[in-house]
């Protein structure tokens, strides 16, 4: 399908690129992403995946738009509080490109209902804030051979890094099994600096794209970690692990698994994202 | 002798579960096809009984082979074989469900028909009396029987763009017609070396073409190398969509001789480079000369047999004796007779000929008459054998699904007039009669002295069978001559046609001397012309309607029920079948969206459909849709939304996302095979768009120009040159610098007078992303 004008002009930045050019605008096109949570992570990789002309994204959140969700998911705006989140995001993304196809899902994300969600998709974005969503999402998409890009904030700090199943590591290559429930501390315990999930969640967003396109060094095998008070990145390598219990050589995990809802505060009461 | 490859012996599994899988209504007829036909296994007009053409490389056969094929034509067909015009021998009127009976049973004797038709190697001939005629320069069985084990033993030997014919012969008489045939190999000596010279591109059928010289000298020891490099050219560069041009000779003819030489010789120094071939020394028996003679006298008849149908061989005191095969026919028990007494007389050797007759060999003096008592009293000893009456024929439209004329019928007619004529076959001595049904030639009318096709004219309203009469067709390394046409005349009057000429030229020939094919071509053109304009008149149908009827036949000619042929139904049908068989399973689905398999079957079907143009036979649904990445995703030749095909296919539940994406992949392959050319090759998703020319970017501002320029010149291959035309100022100085560091030549840049016109050849330079994990 040729390119009509207007698409020329909107995304003529990025097609003057080398490694871009229309066929990798065409890819963009037709790829479809899957954004889990529409929080601070979610918010920069939905708005910049849109922009960028990303065909298709399905972004799933269950909770609404709260007055305290606006200091650092810049999808939301005074006037959705109260909105399901992901009618939210999908106004936003509309306004920005009213090209791209957006498919919400307003519902937890399940050992039930993951597999016939993801797998619509060509790469998946882990925006969420816990545990039990990170392994869920992992298991999925290594069962599915989907790439993942896995993103993680907590005050000041963050980190990343992009799953291709049996390219490189996995989550649980990393950390086998989630910490037992109290262990850590979630988000909404320990608070999080706004700016951080964007500069995450922006970093996400541009492995999407490198992913999506086939170009560049996605951060395969090597976990990103960002610091925001002294300023600094670092990079530590992840080898692939063979004990792994998804994808060593004598797998544990077979099939998806809920861990149980360790933060306490999240039934019931709608819990913030990132 | 000839050993059947293990690939041949391995595939008959296949080919029987194919065929179970036919019986039980699991496997369409049409895919079902696509299984036979390479298999030598064709239907027969009418479709209800089916041929098996056995291959016989060489031509060479023993007395037990003989009986087993004798065997399976009484126990499974119809009780009459055929020995075709390259040697093969045919089972006709065999029910469906016996063919792997006659398959399997005729293994144990080293005889398949695996390759006796579709897109395949197929036989692999030689002159019918190759070891034992005096006249060769050296045995070439074994280069042909060896030629074949090795082709046979390679998968894609059974996916060519058509068929592949080789055929050797032991010296310039050319008795194998190699240099009408897609590849051919004369035997010759260069310094005492064996070797052959090598023709290309010969060929017989609608448009005949004689072989051109590809190599003057190739050892003995390189042939397969040849065969082997003709071969991959042709798979590469063959036309597949085609079938009417796919043969060799064409491909050949579209490059030049000198352009098919050249990817030829590089095909056979990578394979050098790459592979080694070691033919398998075939071992061949001779008997040793002995001082004999043939000595019985006084039986006038023997004498004649002994004139027309005893050969002597180059081993002293030894004959080979031809039996003629009217039409090529020989009846299952005359051939088990035939094979008695040759295993009696401990003959351990028959030949098949391009003349469809049969041959024993070795007949040592003192039994060739105690054989011709018994060939007489079985009613084999025919005489005249390779003579005027013993014409070469198709079969023409009784079986063949092409034929148009029942040239069998005129043969039998044709003969009969000629044995009551007064014809002296020692002045006619080396004419051949060659008939094919239509213009295929599958008669090889087109080398015969006098050859004719069969072709239909309407008069009236009313469809006539004719035949087409063509003059002076011969073979013969470095003169081979396809016959010339000289005019049309009716079925019906072919016998009267034929006996009248050859008496008139009779005649003349007598007072001649030189060269026959000259004066046929002159003199003997212009008796044809006079005895053809006396024979041209086709009464009203209601004066005479034998005309409107052919030979044998109890109804008026007509053309209902000739369909298109099977030889090549290979690929296309294969792809066409799978392709209906999703769109069925499809329309299952749209109500049962949820059932998996059935939605798996459908991805699976979808991804096969294509293969087969890339040679690839998948065994099973992980494979296909592997190769179908490979070869069409990755390549970029379908959309990237399918990149997930196999996770999908793994992961499916059932569903209306899934039912979707099923039919989604099923439209895009189904619009993909409607945009195959005739190559087998697709368009790439990029291409297709926008033709070369000039691109006006005048009024287009910075920097939308130069995304323009750019997205244009990436629909082009490289090389491409394209006039921009530009508004001068900013766009003139940035948009030639931004295209050159992107990797294109600026070749000129011409001031028009307020604008630019800026000439750029594409560039090598594709810039793209390397994914680079650590
Ligand atoms: S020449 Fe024609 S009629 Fe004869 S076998 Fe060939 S295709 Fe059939
Ligand atoms: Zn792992």
């Amino acid at each position: 399908m040729p390119l009509r004008d207007e698409q020329i002009e909107r995304y003529s930045r990025q097609i003057i690129l080398p490694n871009i050019g229309g066929k990798g605008q065409e890819k963009l096109l037709e790829a479809r992403v899957l954004i889990v949570g529409a929080g601070g992570l979610g918010s920069p990789v939905a708005l910049y995946l849109a922009s960028a002309g990303v065909g298709t994204i399905g972004i799933v959140d269950f909770d609404n738009v709260e007055l305290n969700n606006l200091q650092r998911q810049v999808l939301h705006r005074t006037d959705t509080v109260g909105m399901p989140k992901v009618k939210s995001a999908q106004e936003a993304m509309r306004a920005l490109n009213p090209e791209v196809r957006v498919v919400t899902y307003q519902v937890r994300l399940t050992s039930e209902n993951a597999e016939e969600i993801v797998r619509e998709y060509d790469m998946v974005v882990d925006g969420s804030d816990n545990f039990p969503t990170k392994y869920l999402l992992n298991d999925v998409c290594y069962f599915l051979k989907k790439p993942l890009s896995h993103g993680a904030i907590l005050g000041f700090d963050g980190q990343l890094f992009t799953m291709i199943p049996d390219q490189g590591p996995c989550y649980r290559c990393l950390f086998p099994s989630p910490p037992p429930p109290g262990a850590v501390p979630t988000c909404q315990e320990a608070g999080v600096i706004g700016a951080v999930a964007g500069v995450i969640g922006t970093l996400q967003a541009n492995e999407v794209l490198k992913v999506l396109l086939g170009i560049g060094r996605p951060l395969l095998g090597r976990l990103l970690i960002f610091d925001g008070l002294s300023m600094e990145f670092r990079e530590v390598g992840i080898p692939r692990d063979p004990n792994c219990p998804l994808c060593g050589e004598y797998p544990t995990v077979t099939e998806l698994i809920d861990y149980e809802e360790f933060c306490g505060l999240r039934r019931g009461r709608s819990g913030p994202h990132g | 002798m000839f050993k059947l490859p293990e690939e041949v012996v391995k595939t008959t599994e296949k080919f029987s579960k194919a065929l179970t899988e036919f019986l039980e209504g699991r496997m369409n007829a049409d895919r079902f096809k696509g299984v036979r036909v390479p298999w030598g296994i064709y239907s027969q007009r009418g479709g209800r009984a089916f041929m098996a053409r056995i291959r016989i490389p060489a031509g060479v056969v023993t007395p037990q082979q003989l009986k087993a094929l004798g065997e399976c034509s009484l126990n499974y067909g119809d009780g009459v074989l055929h020995v075709t015009i390259r040697q093969d021998i045919q089972i006709h009127g065999v029910r469906i469900e016996d063919v792997g009976k006659i398959i399997s049973y005729l293994k144990d004797f080293q005889l398949s028909p695996r390759g006796g038709g579709g897109n395949t190697v197929r036989n692999v001939t030689a002159c019918p009396l190759a070891g034992i005629c005096p006249k060769e320069r050296f045995d070439v069985r074994g280069h042909a029987i060896a030629l074949t084990e090795f082709l046979l033993q390679d998968i894609n030997s059974y996916r060519l763009p058509r068929k592949y014919k080789i055929a050797f012969s032991g010296c310039e008489r050319d008795c194998a017609l190699a240099t009408v045939t897609d590849l051919g190999f004369i035997a010759k000596r260069v310094d005492s070396v064996e070797g052959f010279s090598v023709y290309v591109g010969g060929g017989l059928g609608a448009k005949s073409m004689v072989g051109q010289l590809l190599e003057e000298f190739v050892s003995s020891k390189d042939i397969a190398y040849v065969a082997e490099a003709v071969k991959r050219v042709f798979f590469k560069y063959g036309e597949r969509r085609d079938r009417h041009h796919a043969r060799l000779r064409f491909l050949v003819e579209r490059l030049g001789v000198e352009g098919f030489r050249n990817l030829y010789r590089k095909e056979l120094e990578g394979l050098k480079r790459t592979t080694h071939i070691a033919l398998r020394d075939i071992c061949l028996r001779y008997p040793p000369d002995v001082e004999d003679d043939i000595s019985v006298a006084g039986d006038s008849q023997f004498e004649a047999f002994k004139k027309y149908n005893v050969f002597s061989q180059k081993q002293g005191g030894y004959f080979a004796i031809g039996i003629r095969l009217p039409l090529g026919d020989i009846p299952a028990e005359d051939l088990i007779r035939l094979a008695d007494i040759g295993e009696r007389f401990s003959i351990s050797e028959f030949r098949t000929s391009q003349a469809q007759n049969i041959y024993l060999c070795n007949v040592r003096a003192d039994m060739v008459y105690p054989i011709y008592s018994e060939l007489k009293a079985a009613g084999l000893a025919r005489l005249y054998i390779d003579t005027i009456l013993d014409p070469i024929v198709c079969r023409g439209a009784t079986t063949c699904n092409l034929g148009l004329c029942n040239s069998k019928g005129l043969a039998e007619e044709l003969v009969s007039n000629l044995e009551a004529a007064d014809i002296d076959l020692d002045t006619l001595q080396g004419m051949t009669i060659k008939i094919s049904g239509c213009p295929n030639a599958c008669g090889h009318h087109p080398t015969g002295t006098i050859g004719l096709h069969g072709i239909v004219r309407r008069v009236g309203a009313r469809p006539v069978p004719f035949y087409k009469i063509l003059l002076g067709g011969k073979v013969m390394e470095g003169g081979t001559r396809l016959a010339e046409e000289v005019g049309l005349v009716p079925a019906r009057n072919v016998p009267a046609v034929l006996k009248t000429f050859l008496t008139r030229l009779q005649g003349s020939l007598e007072r001649y001397e030189g060269n026959v094919h000259d004066y046929l071509t002159h003199e003997g053109k212009h008796i044809m012309e006079k005895v053809l304009e006396e024979h041209s008149y086709v009464p009203p149908y209601e004066e005479d309607p034998s005309f409107y009827r052919d030979f044998g036949q109890e109804e008026d000619f007509s053309l209902v029920g000739r369909g298109p042929g099977e030889c090549g139904a290979g690929i296309l049908d294969m792809i066409e079948a799978d392709l209906e068989e999703a769109r069925a399973k499809l329309s299952l689905a749209e109500e049962k969206a949820h059932d998996t398999g059935l939605l798996k079957e459908i991805l699976y079907l979808s991804a096969r459909a294509l293969l087969v143009v890339k040679g690839i036979d998948p065994k099973s649904p992980e494979e296909a849709l592997e190769a179908f990445y490979r070869e069409f995703i990755e390549s970029g030749i379908v959309s990237p939304r399918f990149r997930d095909l196999k996770a999908r296919f793994t992961t499916l539940r059932g569903g209306m996302g899934d039912f979707e994406y099923a039919r989604a992949l099923y439209e895009e392959v189904r619009s993909l095979y409607a945009s195959m050319d005739s190559n087998f090759q697709f368009p790439t998703r990029e291409r297709a768009t926008e033709e070369v020319g000039a691109l006006d970017l005048r009024g287009t501002p910075c920097p939308m120009n130069y995304v323009k320029a750019k997205l244009f010149l990436e629909t082009l291959p490289t090389g491409s040159v394209v006039d921009i035309l530009l508004d001068g100022g900013e766009p003139i100085a940035n948009v030639p610098g931004s295209l050159e560091k992107d990797g294109h030549e600026i070749m000129a840049i011409e001031d028009l007078g307020g604008f630019y016109m800026v000439k750029v050849r594409k560039g090598m330079m594709e810039v793209k992303g390397d994914q680079n994990a650590t």
